[in-house]
Protein backbone atom coordinates (compact mmCIF):
# COMPACT_ATOMS: atom_id res chain seq x y z
CA UNK A 1 0.00 0.00 0.00
CA UNK A 2 1.57 3.24 -1.16
CA UNK A 3 1.44 6.41 0.90
CA UNK A 4 1.55 8.58 -2.19
CA UNK A 5 -1.96 9.10 -3.53
CA UNK A 6 -1.16 11.26 -6.56
CA UNK A 7 2.08 11.01 -8.43
CA UNK A 8 2.85 12.58 -11.78
CA UNK A 9 6.09 12.35 -13.70
CA UNK A 10 7.05 15.12 -16.14
CA UNK A 11 3.38 15.73 -16.90
CA UNK A 12 3.01 17.95 -19.95
CA UNK A 13 0.11 19.24 -22.00
CA UNK A 14 0.46 21.23 -25.18
CA UNK A 15 -2.49 22.91 -26.91
CA UNK A 16 -1.87 23.92 -30.51
CA UNK A 17 1.87 24.20 -29.95
CA UNK A 18 1.47 26.22 -26.73
CA UNK A 19 2.50 24.40 -23.54
CA UNK A 20 -0.23 24.73 -20.90
CA UNK A 21 1.46 22.41 -18.41
CA UNK A 22 5.22 21.74 -18.41
CA UNK A 23 7.01 18.81 -16.79
CA UNK A 24 4.98 18.74 -13.62
CA UNK A 25 5.98 16.12 -11.07
CA UNK A 26 3.46 16.11 -8.26
CA UNK A 27 3.54 14.03 -5.13
CA UNK A 28 0.52 14.08 -2.86
CA UNK A 29 0.68 12.15 0.39
CA UNK A 30 -2.28 10.24 1.79
CA UNK A 31 -4.27 12.18 4.38
CA UNK A 32 -3.01 15.57 3.28
CA UNK A 33 -4.89 18.58 2.00
CA UNK A 34 -2.80 19.56 -0.97
CA UNK A 35 -3.45 22.99 -2.42
CA UNK A 36 -2.54 23.51 -6.02
CA UNK A 37 -1.89 27.20 -6.15
CA UNK A 38 -1.44 29.43 -9.13
CA UNK A 39 -2.77 32.50 -10.88
CA UNK A 40 -5.59 32.15 -13.38
CA UNK A 41 -4.34 30.49 -16.54
CA UNK A 42 -1.37 28.86 -14.81
CA UNK A 43 -2.48 25.36 -15.83
CA UNK A 44 -4.29 24.19 -12.68
CA UNK A 45 -7.51 23.10 -14.38
CA UNK A 46 -5.61 21.46 -17.21
CA UNK A 47 -3.58 19.45 -14.71
CA UNK A 48 -6.72 18.45 -12.82
CA UNK A 49 -8.42 17.34 -16.03
CA UNK A 50 -5.40 15.18 -16.81
CA UNK A 51 -5.54 13.66 -13.31
CA UNK A 52 -9.17 12.71 -13.99
CA UNK A 53 -8.53 11.37 -17.48
CA UNK A 54 -10.60 14.10 -19.12
CA UNK A 55 -7.57 15.34 -21.06
CA UNK A 56 -4.79 13.16 -22.47
CA UNK A 57 -1.29 14.28 -21.45
CA UNK A 58 1.02 15.23 -24.30
CA UNK A 59 3.83 13.75 -22.25
CA UNK A 60 4.55 12.21 -18.88
CA UNK A 61 2.69 9.83 -16.62
CA UNK A 62 -0.12 10.03 -14.10
CA UNK A 63 -0.47 7.51 -11.29
CA UNK A 64 -3.13 7.60 -8.59
CA UNK A 65 -3.00 5.17 -5.67
CA UNK A 66 0.12 3.76 -7.31
CA UNK A 67 -1.87 2.73 -10.40
CA UNK A 68 -1.23 4.04 -13.89
CA UNK A 69 -4.23 6.10 -15.03
CA UNK A 70 -4.12 4.83 -18.61
CA UNK A 71 -4.42 1.20 -17.56
CA UNK A 72 -6.58 1.48 -14.44
CA UNK A 73 -8.93 4.36 -15.22
CA UNK A 74 -12.09 2.77 -13.82
CA UNK A 75 -10.45 1.48 -10.63
CA UNK A 76 -8.92 4.89 -9.98
CA UNK A 77 -12.07 6.90 -10.71
CA UNK A 78 -14.11 4.64 -8.43
CA UNK A 79 -11.88 5.82 -5.58
CA UNK A 80 -11.67 9.46 -6.71
CA UNK A 81 -14.40 12.04 -6.31
CA UNK A 82 -14.16 15.30 -8.16
CA UNK A 83 -15.69 18.73 -8.40
CA UNK A 84 -14.32 20.56 -11.41
CA UNK A 85 -15.05 24.29 -11.34
CA UNK A 86 -18.82 24.72 -11.20
CA UNK A 87 -20.78 21.66 -10.07
CA UNK A 88 -22.25 19.61 -12.89
CA UNK A 89 -25.89 19.15 -12.01
CA UNK A 90 -29.16 18.37 -13.76
CA UNK A 91 -31.33 21.32 -12.82
CA UNK A 92 -34.62 19.55 -13.63
CA UNK A 93 -33.88 16.82 -11.09
CA UNK A 94 -34.00 16.98 -7.30
CA UNK A 95 -30.85 16.87 -5.18
CA UNK A 96 -31.54 13.24 -4.34
CA UNK A 97 -32.06 12.35 -8.01
CA UNK A 98 -28.83 14.11 -8.91
CA UNK A 99 -27.02 11.97 -6.37
CA UNK A 100 -28.76 8.84 -7.63
CA UNK A 101 -26.88 9.12 -10.95
CA UNK A 102 -23.32 8.74 -9.60
CA UNK A 103 -24.58 6.39 -6.89
CA UNK A 104 -25.96 4.05 -9.50
CA UNK A 105 -22.76 4.11 -11.57
CA UNK A 106 -20.62 3.63 -8.46
CA UNK A 107 -22.95 0.85 -7.31
CA UNK A 108 -22.99 2.40 -3.83
CA UNK A 109 -25.79 1.55 -1.38
CA UNK A 110 -28.85 3.83 -1.45
CA UNK A 111 -28.20 4.80 2.17
CA UNK A 112 -25.06 6.52 0.94
CA UNK A 113 -27.18 9.33 -0.45
CA UNK A 114 -28.45 10.15 3.04
CA UNK A 115 -24.91 9.97 4.40
CA UNK A 116 -23.50 12.53 1.92
CA UNK A 117 -26.53 14.78 2.21
CA UNK A 118 -25.93 14.88 5.97
CA UNK A 119 -22.25 15.71 5.50
CA UNK A 120 -22.99 18.71 3.30
CA UNK A 121 -26.07 19.73 5.28
CA UNK A 122 -28.65 19.35 2.52
CA UNK A 123 -30.91 16.70 4.10
CA UNK A 124 -33.84 19.07 4.30
CA UNK A 125 -33.56 20.21 0.69
CA UNK A 126 -32.99 16.76 -0.78
CA UNK A 127 -36.34 16.58 -2.58
CA UNK A 128 -36.21 20.09 -3.99
CA UNK A 129 -35.36 20.64 -7.63
CA UNK A 130 -31.81 21.83 -8.12
CA UNK A 131 -32.98 24.78 -10.22
CA UNK A 132 -34.32 26.30 -6.99
CA UNK A 133 -30.89 26.03 -5.28
CA UNK A 134 -28.52 28.89 -4.53
CA UNK A 135 -24.97 28.65 -5.89
CA UNK A 136 -23.72 27.68 -2.44
CA UNK A 137 -26.22 24.82 -2.22
CA UNK A 138 -25.25 23.65 -5.69
CA UNK A 139 -21.59 23.72 -4.71
CA UNK A 140 -22.37 21.63 -1.62
CA UNK A 141 -24.39 19.21 -3.72
CA UNK A 142 -21.46 18.95 -6.12
CA UNK A 143 -19.26 18.07 -3.17
CA UNK A 144 -21.82 15.50 -2.02
CA UNK A 145 -21.62 13.89 -5.47
CA UNK A 146 -17.86 13.74 -5.15
CA UNK A 147 -18.28 12.06 -1.77
CA UNK A 148 -20.52 9.20 -2.83
CA UNK A 149 -19.18 5.69 -2.60
CA UNK A 150 -15.84 4.73 -1.16
CA UNK A 151 -13.84 7.76 -2.23
CA UNK A 152 -10.31 7.99 -0.89
CA UNK A 153 -9.32 11.08 -2.84
CA UNK A 154 -11.22 14.26 -3.60
CA UNK A 155 -10.05 16.48 -6.43
CA UNK A 156 -11.65 19.91 -6.15
CA UNK A 157 -11.06 22.60 -8.73
CA UNK A 158 -11.59 26.07 -7.22
CA UNK A 159 -14.24 24.77 -4.81
CA UNK A 160 -15.07 28.19 -3.36
CA UNK A 161 -15.45 29.95 -6.70
CA UNK A 162 -18.58 32.07 -6.87
CA UNK A 163 -19.55 31.52 -3.23
CA UNK A 164 -20.48 34.33 -0.88
CA UNK A 165 -18.28 34.85 2.23
CA UNK A 166 -20.49 32.63 4.38
CA UNK A 167 -20.47 29.92 1.73
CA UNK A 168 -16.68 30.16 1.47
CA UNK A 169 -16.30 29.71 5.22
CA UNK A 170 -18.68 26.76 5.16
CA UNK A 171 -16.84 25.09 2.31
CA UNK A 172 -13.43 25.64 3.92
CA UNK A 173 -14.53 24.19 7.22
CA UNK A 174 -16.01 21.20 5.42
CA UNK A 175 -12.78 20.60 3.49
CA UNK A 176 -10.66 20.94 6.65
CA UNK A 177 -12.65 18.18 8.34
CA UNK A 178 -12.43 15.72 5.48
CA UNK A 179 -9.10 13.95 6.17
CA UNK A 180 -9.70 13.51 9.88
CA UNK A 181 -13.42 12.72 9.78
CA UNK A 182 -13.61 10.72 6.57
CA UNK A 183 -10.09 9.54 5.87
CA UNK A 184 -9.86 11.14 2.44
CA UNK A 185 -6.99 12.97 0.83
CA UNK A 186 -7.93 16.32 -0.67
CA UNK A 187 -6.32 17.87 -3.73
CA UNK A 188 -7.72 21.31 -4.37
CA UNK A 189 -6.81 24.07 -6.73
CA UNK A 190 -7.04 27.71 -5.84
CA UNK A 191 -5.69 31.07 -6.83
CA UNK A 192 -6.28 32.46 -3.33
CA UNK A 193 -3.33 32.21 -0.98
CA UNK A 194 -5.45 33.07 2.04
CA UNK A 195 -7.63 30.09 1.29
CA UNK A 196 -4.61 27.84 0.97
CA UNK A 197 -3.15 29.04 4.27
CA UNK A 198 -6.41 28.29 6.01
CA UNK A 199 -7.09 24.80 4.76
CA UNK A 200 -4.00 23.16 3.27
CA UNK A 201 -1.26 21.07 4.81
CA UNK A 202 0.78 20.99 1.58
CA UNK A 203 1.19 23.31 -1.36
CA UNK A 204 2.19 23.03 -4.97
CA UNK A 205 2.79 26.37 -6.69
CA UNK A 206 2.21 26.63 -10.37
CA UNK A 207 3.33 29.40 -12.64
CA UNK A 208 3.19 29.51 -16.43
CA UNK A 209 2.42 25.79 -16.45
CA UNK A 210 5.46 24.83 -14.36
CA UNK A 211 5.67 23.72 -10.73
CA UNK A 212 7.80 26.28 -8.91
CA UNK A 213 7.38 24.96 -5.38
CA UNK A 214 6.12 21.82 -3.71
CA UNK A 215 6.17 21.11 -0.01
CA UNK A 216 4.43 21.55 3.30
CA UNK A 217 3.01 24.88 4.45
CA UNK A 218 5.81 24.98 7.05
CA UNK A 219 8.40 24.58 4.31
CA UNK A 220 6.77 27.34 2.35
CA UNK A 221 6.86 29.64 5.35
CA UNK A 222 10.60 28.99 5.70
CA UNK A 223 11.05 30.61 2.30
CA UNK A 224 9.83 33.90 3.64
CA UNK A 225 12.60 36.47 3.76
CA UNK A 226 12.99 38.52 6.95
CA UNK A 227 14.57 41.91 7.50
CA UNK A 228 15.03 44.59 10.15
CA UNK A 229 13.02 47.76 9.64
CA UNK A 230 14.61 50.77 11.26
CA UNK A 231 13.24 54.25 11.80
CA UNK A 232 15.86 56.91 12.65
CA UNK A 233 16.66 60.56 12.14
CA UNK A 234 19.28 61.26 9.45
CA UNK A 235 18.54 58.26 7.28
CA UNK A 236 21.35 58.70 4.76
CA UNK A 237 24.02 58.99 7.47
CA UNK A 238 22.56 55.95 9.24
CA UNK A 239 22.65 53.96 5.99
CA UNK A 240 26.32 54.84 5.55
CA UNK A 241 27.07 53.79 9.13
CA UNK A 242 25.40 50.39 8.73
CA UNK A 243 27.23 49.75 5.47
CA UNK A 244 30.53 50.82 6.97
CA UNK A 245 30.03 48.21 9.68
CA UNK A 246 29.41 45.52 7.06
CA UNK A 247 25.65 45.17 7.31
CA UNK A 248 23.69 44.93 4.09
CA UNK A 249 21.14 47.73 4.18
CA UNK A 250 19.02 49.88 1.91
CA UNK A 251 16.63 52.77 2.18
CA UNK A 252 12.87 52.34 1.72
CA UNK A 253 11.04 55.66 1.93
CA UNK A 254 11.71 57.00 5.45
CA UNK A 255 12.99 53.71 6.84
CA UNK A 256 16.12 51.64 6.56
CA UNK A 257 15.96 47.92 5.84
CA UNK A 258 18.78 45.67 7.02
CA UNK A 259 18.81 42.06 5.89
CA UNK A 260 20.65 40.48 8.86
CA UNK A 261 17.83 39.89 11.35
CA UNK A 262 20.17 38.09 13.74
CA UNK A 263 22.00 41.38 14.26
CA UNK A 264 18.93 43.46 15.10
CA UNK A 265 20.22 44.10 18.65
CA UNK A 266 23.74 44.93 17.49
CA UNK A 267 22.39 47.31 14.84
CA UNK A 268 20.27 49.07 17.45
CA UNK A 269 23.24 49.42 19.78
CA UNK A 270 25.54 50.72 17.02
CA UNK A 271 23.02 53.36 15.95
CA UNK A 272 22.42 54.60 19.48
CA UNK A 273 26.14 54.68 20.27
CA UNK A 274 26.65 56.78 17.14
CA UNK A 275 24.08 59.29 18.45
CA UNK A 276 21.06 58.43 16.28
CA UNK A 277 17.52 58.62 17.57
CA UNK A 278 16.00 55.21 16.92
CA UNK A 279 12.21 55.58 16.99
CA UNK A 280 11.35 52.31 15.28
CA UNK A 281 13.01 48.89 15.09
CA UNK A 282 11.21 45.71 14.15
CA UNK A 283 11.85 42.38 12.46
CA UNK A 284 9.42 41.73 9.63
CA UNK A 285 8.92 38.83 7.19
CA UNK A 286 7.46 38.43 3.71
CA UNK A 287 3.85 37.44 3.68
CA UNK A 288 3.13 34.17 1.86
CA UNK A 289 1.60 36.31 -0.83
CA UNK A 290 4.94 38.01 -1.37
CA UNK A 291 6.71 34.64 -1.47
CA UNK A 292 4.20 33.45 -4.02
CA UNK A 293 4.53 36.56 -6.15
CA UNK A 294 8.32 36.38 -6.07
CA UNK A 295 8.26 32.76 -7.15
CA UNK A 296 5.76 33.20 -9.91
CA UNK A 297 7.47 36.39 -11.08
CA UNK A 298 10.81 34.61 -11.19
CA UNK A 299 9.24 31.95 -13.42
CA UNK A 300 7.73 34.58 -15.70
CA UNK A 301 11.08 36.36 -15.99
CA UNK A 302 12.74 33.03 -16.75
CA UNK B 1 -22.41 -5.40 -19.15
CA UNK B 2 -23.53 -4.57 -15.61
CA UNK B 3 -21.90 -1.19 -15.87
CA UNK B 4 -23.65 -0.59 -19.19
CA UNK B 5 -27.00 -1.36 -17.57
CA UNK B 6 -26.21 0.96 -14.68
CA UNK B 7 -25.34 3.79 -17.05
CA UNK B 8 -28.47 3.06 -19.06
CA UNK B 9 -30.51 3.28 -15.86
CA UNK B 10 -29.05 6.71 -15.11
CA UNK B 11 -29.82 7.88 -18.65
CA UNK B 12 -33.45 6.88 -18.10
CA UNK B 13 -33.49 8.72 -14.77
CA UNK B 14 -32.26 11.89 -16.47
CA UNK B 15 -35.36 11.86 -18.71
CA UNK B 16 -37.61 12.61 -15.75
CA UNK B 17 -39.51 15.91 -16.22
CA UNK B 18 -37.84 16.56 -19.59
CA UNK B 19 -39.31 17.80 -22.82
CA UNK B 20 -37.57 14.86 -24.50
CA UNK B 21 -39.87 12.48 -22.65
CA UNK B 22 -42.99 14.56 -23.29
CA UNK B 23 -42.18 14.65 -27.00
CA UNK B 24 -42.71 10.89 -27.14
CA UNK B 25 -46.38 11.60 -26.50
CA UNK B 26 -46.73 15.01 -28.07
CA UNK B 27 -45.12 14.40 -31.50
CA UNK B 28 -47.11 11.32 -32.52
CA UNK B 29 -50.31 12.71 -31.02
CA UNK B 30 -49.94 15.88 -33.09
CA UNK B 31 -49.68 13.62 -36.13
CA UNK B 32 -52.74 11.69 -34.97
CA UNK B 33 -54.70 14.91 -34.49
CA UNK B 34 -53.75 16.19 -37.95
CA UNK B 35 -54.80 12.94 -39.58
CA UNK B 36 -57.96 12.85 -37.49
CA UNK B 37 -58.86 16.36 -38.69
CA UNK B 38 -58.09 15.49 -42.32
CA UNK B 39 -60.17 12.30 -42.21
CA UNK B 40 -63.01 13.97 -40.34
CA UNK B 41 -63.07 16.73 -42.95
CA UNK B 42 -63.28 14.18 -45.77
CA UNK B 43 -65.67 11.92 -43.89
CA UNK B 44 -68.68 12.88 -46.01
CA UNK B 45 -66.86 12.00 -49.21
CA UNK B 46 -65.80 8.66 -47.80
CA UNK B 47 -69.37 7.94 -46.62
CA UNK B 48 -70.71 8.92 -50.02
CA UNK B 49 -68.23 6.65 -51.82
CA UNK B 50 -68.80 3.90 -49.27
CA UNK B 51 -65.04 3.43 -48.91
CA UNK B 52 -63.30 2.03 -45.86
CA UNK B 53 -61.69 4.97 -44.04
CA UNK B 54 -58.87 2.95 -42.46
CA UNK B 55 -56.52 2.41 -45.45
CA UNK B 56 -56.12 6.08 -46.45
CA UNK B 57 -55.92 7.12 -42.82
CA UNK B 58 -53.21 4.61 -42.04
CA UNK B 59 -51.28 5.27 -45.27
CA UNK B 60 -51.24 9.04 -44.80
CA UNK B 61 -50.31 8.71 -41.15
CA UNK B 62 -47.35 6.47 -41.91
CA UNK B 63 -46.15 8.55 -44.86
CA UNK B 64 -46.39 11.98 -43.29
CA UNK B 65 -44.86 10.75 -40.05
CA UNK B 66 -41.99 9.08 -41.86
CA UNK B 67 -41.28 11.90 -44.26
CA UNK B 68 -41.66 14.94 -42.00
CA UNK B 69 -42.46 14.32 -38.38
CA UNK B 70 -40.00 11.55 -37.61
CA UNK B 71 -36.85 13.34 -38.86
CA UNK B 72 -37.83 16.40 -36.82
CA UNK B 73 -38.56 14.18 -33.83
CA UNK B 74 -35.16 12.46 -34.08
CA UNK B 75 -33.36 15.80 -34.47
CA UNK B 76 -35.16 17.27 -31.49
CA UNK B 77 -34.70 14.22 -29.27
CA UNK B 78 -30.99 13.81 -29.93
CA UNK B 79 -30.44 17.54 -29.39
CA UNK B 80 -32.42 17.54 -26.15
CA UNK B 81 -30.63 14.47 -24.81
CA UNK B 82 -27.21 15.89 -25.66
CA UNK B 83 -28.36 19.21 -24.19
CA UNK B 84 -28.80 17.52 -20.79
CA UNK B 85 -25.02 17.24 -20.63
CA UNK B 86 -24.05 20.27 -22.71
CA UNK B 87 -26.21 22.81 -20.88
CA UNK B 88 -24.79 22.25 -17.41
CA UNK B 89 -21.31 21.38 -18.70
CA UNK B 90 -21.96 17.99 -17.21
CA UNK B 91 -19.55 16.00 -19.36
CA UNK B 92 -16.65 16.67 -17.00
CA UNK B 93 -18.37 15.07 -14.04
CA UNK B 94 -20.10 12.31 -16.00
CA UNK B 95 -16.88 11.23 -17.68
CA UNK B 96 -14.92 11.44 -14.42
CA UNK B 97 -17.08 8.59 -13.10
CA UNK B 98 -15.73 5.05 -13.36
CA UNK B 99 -17.90 4.04 -16.32
CA UNK B 100 -16.19 3.26 -19.64
CA UNK B 101 -16.97 6.08 -22.04
CA UNK B 102 -18.48 3.75 -24.62
CA UNK B 103 -21.23 2.87 -22.12
CA UNK B 104 -22.26 6.53 -22.00
CA UNK B 105 -22.32 6.90 -25.77
CA UNK B 106 -24.19 3.66 -26.42
CA UNK B 107 -26.65 4.23 -23.55
CA UNK B 108 -27.65 7.57 -24.97
CA UNK B 109 -28.09 6.00 -28.40
CA UNK B 110 -30.21 3.20 -26.95
CA UNK B 111 -32.36 5.76 -25.14
CA UNK B 112 -32.89 7.73 -28.36
CA UNK B 113 -33.89 4.61 -30.29
CA UNK B 114 -36.19 3.53 -27.48
CA UNK B 115 -37.87 6.93 -27.44
CA UNK B 116 -38.37 6.74 -31.21
CA UNK B 117 -39.87 3.29 -31.02
CA UNK B 118 -42.05 4.34 -28.09
CA UNK B 119 -43.29 7.26 -30.21
CA UNK B 120 -44.16 4.77 -32.94
CA UNK B 121 -46.16 2.73 -30.43
CA UNK B 122 -47.99 5.90 -29.38
CA UNK B 123 -48.63 6.72 -33.03
CA UNK B 124 -50.18 3.31 -33.69
CA UNK B 125 -52.27 3.38 -30.51
CA UNK B 126 -53.30 7.00 -31.11
CA UNK B 127 -54.35 6.33 -34.68
CA UNK B 128 -56.46 3.34 -33.61
CA UNK B 129 -58.02 5.46 -30.87
CA UNK B 130 -58.73 8.33 -33.23
CA UNK B 131 -60.39 5.89 -35.67
CA UNK B 132 -62.66 4.71 -32.89
CA UNK B 133 -63.60 8.32 -32.09
CA UNK B 134 -64.24 9.01 -35.78
CA UNK B 135 -66.58 6.05 -35.93
CA UNK B 136 -68.44 7.43 -32.90
CA UNK B 137 -68.72 10.86 -34.53
CA UNK B 138 -69.68 9.48 -37.94
CA UNK B 139 -71.55 6.20 -37.42
CA UNK B 140 -72.14 5.95 -41.18
CA UNK B 141 -68.41 6.02 -41.90
CA UNK B 142 -67.25 2.67 -43.15
CA UNK B 143 -64.54 1.47 -40.82
CA UNK B 144 -64.05 -2.24 -40.79
CA UNK B 145 -61.62 -4.03 -38.57
CA UNK B 146 -58.47 -2.01 -38.05
CA UNK B 147 -55.97 -3.55 -40.50
CA UNK B 148 -53.14 -3.96 -37.99
CA UNK B 149 -50.76 -5.62 -40.40
CA UNK B 150 -50.74 -2.80 -43.04
CA UNK B 151 -50.05 -0.40 -40.20
CA UNK B 152 -47.66 -2.22 -37.94
CA UNK B 153 -45.51 -3.80 -40.64
CA UNK B 154 -44.61 -0.47 -42.34
CA UNK B 155 -43.99 1.09 -38.94
CA UNK B 156 -41.62 -1.75 -38.08
CA UNK B 157 -39.82 -1.16 -41.37
CA UNK B 158 -39.63 2.56 -40.61
CA UNK B 159 -38.34 1.82 -37.11
CA UNK B 160 -35.47 -0.25 -38.45
CA UNK B 161 -34.64 1.81 -41.53
CA UNK B 162 -34.47 4.99 -39.43
CA UNK B 163 -31.57 3.62 -37.38
CA UNK B 164 -28.87 4.95 -39.70
CA UNK B 165 -30.22 8.51 -39.53
CA UNK B 166 -30.60 8.22 -35.75
CA UNK B 167 -27.00 7.01 -35.33
CA UNK B 168 -25.65 9.88 -37.45
CA UNK B 169 -27.81 12.51 -35.75
CA UNK B 170 -26.78 11.12 -32.34
CA UNK B 171 -23.12 11.52 -33.29
CA UNK B 172 -23.65 15.11 -34.50
CA UNK B 173 -25.52 16.08 -31.32
CA UNK B 174 -22.80 14.74 -29.03
CA UNK B 175 -19.91 15.95 -31.19
CA UNK B 176 -20.92 19.63 -31.27
CA UNK B 177 -22.14 21.36 -28.12
CA UNK B 178 -24.30 23.83 -29.97
CA UNK B 179 -28.01 23.13 -30.42
CA UNK B 180 -27.85 25.11 -33.63
CA UNK B 181 -25.42 22.72 -35.28
CA UNK B 182 -27.45 19.64 -34.41
CA UNK B 183 -30.80 21.21 -35.32
CA UNK B 184 -29.43 22.74 -38.52
CA UNK B 185 -27.86 19.46 -39.55
CA UNK B 186 -31.07 17.53 -38.88
CA UNK B 187 -33.28 19.98 -40.75
CA UNK B 188 -30.96 20.07 -43.77
CA UNK B 189 -30.75 16.29 -43.81
CA UNK B 190 -34.54 16.07 -43.70
CA UNK B 191 -34.96 18.45 -46.64
CA UNK B 192 -32.29 16.70 -48.69
CA UNK B 193 -33.99 13.41 -47.81
CA UNK B 194 -37.33 14.65 -49.16
CA UNK B 195 -35.75 15.56 -52.50
CA UNK B 196 -33.54 12.49 -52.56
CA UNK B 197 -36.46 10.05 -52.63
CA UNK B 198 -37.18 11.23 -56.14
CA UNK B 199 -33.81 9.92 -57.22
CA UNK B 200 -33.69 6.17 -57.60
CA UNK B 201 -30.00 6.08 -56.75
CA UNK B 202 -29.74 8.66 -53.94
CA UNK B 203 -33.11 7.72 -52.50
CA UNK B 204 -31.97 4.17 -51.99
CA UNK B 205 -28.88 5.12 -50.04
CA UNK B 206 -29.41 8.49 -48.37
CA UNK B 207 -29.94 7.75 -44.64
CA UNK B 208 -32.90 10.14 -44.27
CA UNK B 209 -34.62 8.69 -47.36
CA UNK B 210 -34.37 5.07 -46.30
CA UNK B 211 -37.47 5.06 -44.02
CA UNK B 212 -39.85 6.56 -46.59
CA UNK B 213 -38.31 4.35 -49.26
CA UNK B 214 -39.04 1.37 -46.98
CA UNK B 215 -42.68 2.49 -46.78
CA UNK B 216 -43.16 3.25 -50.47
CA UNK B 217 -41.32 0.15 -51.70
CA UNK B 218 -43.32 -2.21 -49.53
CA UNK B 219 -41.70 -5.63 -49.35
CA UNK B 220 -39.67 -5.01 -52.51
CA UNK B 221 -36.03 -4.27 -51.72
CA UNK B 222 -36.75 -4.34 -48.02
CA UNK B 223 -33.84 -6.62 -47.26
CA UNK B 224 -31.40 -4.22 -48.89
CA UNK B 225 -32.85 -1.19 -47.08
CA UNK B 226 -32.73 -3.03 -43.77
CA UNK B 227 -29.15 -4.14 -44.42
CA UNK B 228 -28.05 -0.60 -45.37
CA UNK B 229 -29.75 0.86 -42.30
CA UNK B 230 -28.51 -1.71 -39.79
CA UNK B 231 -24.97 -2.04 -41.10
CA UNK B 232 -24.72 1.72 -41.66
CA UNK B 233 -26.05 2.45 -38.16
CA UNK B 234 -23.58 0.01 -36.63
CA UNK B 235 -20.67 1.61 -38.49
CA UNK B 236 -21.86 5.16 -37.67
CA UNK B 237 -22.32 4.23 -34.00
CA UNK B 238 -18.91 2.57 -33.85
CA UNK B 239 -17.17 5.55 -35.44
CA UNK B 240 -19.05 8.01 -33.25
CA UNK B 241 -18.24 5.97 -30.17
CA UNK B 242 -14.56 5.80 -31.14
CA UNK B 243 -14.44 9.58 -31.45
CA UNK B 244 -16.33 10.03 -28.19
CA UNK B 245 -13.96 7.74 -26.26
CA UNK B 246 -10.97 9.72 -27.54
CA UNK B 247 -12.56 13.11 -27.01
CA UNK B 248 -10.85 15.58 -24.70
CA UNK B 249 -13.01 17.38 -22.16
CA UNK B 250 -11.49 20.81 -21.75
Amino acid sequence: MTNVVISTEALTKVFHGQPAVRDISLEVQAGSIYAFLGPNGAGKSTTIRMLLGLLRPTGGDVALFGLDLRNHRSDILARTGSLVETPSLYEHLSARENLEIPRCILNAPRTDIDRVLRIVGLENASRNLVKTFSLGMKQRLGLAQAFLGKRELLILDEPTNGLDPAGIQEMRSLIRRLPADHGVTVFLSSHLLTEVEQVATHVGMLSQGALVFQGSIAELKQLRQSRVRIGINEIERGLALLRSKGWEARREHDHLLASDVESAGAINRALIEAGFEVHHLSVESDSLEEVFLKMTQAEVNG
Amino acid sequence: MRMFLRVLTTECLKLKRTLALWMVLVSPLVMVLIEFAVTAKGARGLIHDGKDAWPPMVRQTVEVWTLLMMPMFVTLETSLLAGLENTGKNWKSLLALPAPRWTVYVSKLVVTITLLWAAHAVLIAGTIGSGRVLKLLHPDLSMGRMPLSPFVVPMLRVSVSALLGVAIQHWVSLRWHSYTVAMGFGMCAMIVGIFAIQSSLLGSWFPWSLPIRAVLNGAAGQDRITAVAVVGATVAAALGCWGFVRREIG
